[in-house]
């Protein structure tokens, strides 16, 4: 009884702790700039070592995570108001994400650029407007766990389709027309995971055939 | 400078005192020359703003550490 209550209290302090990091984003993302224009330039010495780069590079995209979700915290408006929202939070974590490639491949100018952009974002999500970052062409980000998830979802699907139709026997008509909506959920996944469209359809091609009756 | 890039903060001591936090983000404004332009005011903001994030945090510890306790007596 005493695990239950822990658990669902933690879980509480979980959701409470989250709900309170969403509304906080953009106060976040300030404290993000603060830190990395603060091991950017003191480290400057150490701008010819990749590792310190690829440090700069990772903590640029916490930062660009966190400006991409801040639309997140609205709420009570339009779904269409807050998909532009999304769209343009996307837009300014994509100028970020273009950041990351001056510290991962530097040129002669990389690190004062990098800097003063670093410099020019603090300044301006600590006044509250994310809104005026600088933006860029936006690139859907999808994560490797994602991915394998969705892929994973995909086969799952599929062979529960597989399995549905060797039942046919015992559960009749619905055996073939659920087969069908998991053939279906299968496609979408794989499709979202960014599958290639021509494998997509020998995909959908084996996956009707599987679930057509036989003649 | 730092041998592994980091910064110097440490979420232990932020967690026992406010203040510390708010000396942390003063000390690195005035070390680091990048910085040195920044107003007070956003500094200010950004360190209240962690103060109450840290606040949050310890509420919640606060809060499991009181029921754990409430639990085993």
């Amino acid at each position: 009884m005493a695990a239950v209550g822990g658990i669902f209290l933690i879980t509480i302090e979980v959701f409470i702790l989250n709900r309170s990091d969403r509304q906080n984003r953009q106060q976040n993302a300030a404290d993000q700039f603060f830190f990395a224009v603060s091991a950017l330039a003191r480290n400057e010495a150490c701008w010819q070592d990749s590792k310190f780069r690829w440090k700069i590079a990772a903590d640029v995209e916490r930062i660009a995570r966190n400006v991409e979700r801040i639309p997140l915290g609205l709420s009570g408006v339009a779904p269409s108001v807050r998909r532009d929202c999304l769209m343009m939070s996307g837009s300014k974590a994509q100028a970020l994400r273009e950041l990351e490639l001056l510290a991962i491949r530097p040129g002669p100018s990389a690190y004062t650029d990098l800097l003063k952009q670093l410099i020019d974002g603090l300044l301006i999500i600590s006044e509250g407007r994310w809104y005026d970052l600088p933006e860029a062409q936006y690139e859907r980000q999808v994560s490797r766990h994602v991915r394998a998830l969705q892929i994973g979802v995909a086969f799952i699907a599929f062979a529960g389709a597989v399995i549905l139709l060797s039942f046919i026997p015992k559960l009749g008509e619905a055996a073939p027309v659920s087969a069908t909506a998991l053939v279906a959920i299968s496609v979408a996944f794989a499709h979202s995971a960014g599958m290639p469209i021509d494998m997509i359809g020998k995909y959908t091609q084996v996956g009707s055939d599987i679930v057509a009756p036989k003649k | 400078m730092n041998p592994e890039y980091g910064s110097q903060y440490s979420i232990t001591r932020a967690l026992l005192s406010n203040s510390y936090i708010r000396r942390y983000y003063a000390k690195e404004v005035s070390e680091v020359p990048a910085l040195n332009n920044m107003e007070q005011a956003v500094i200010d903001t950004i360190a209240s703003n962690e103060v109450a994030k840290i606040r949050a945090f310890r509420v919640s510890v606060l809060v499991v550490v009181f029921c754990l306790m409430h639990m085993a007596t």
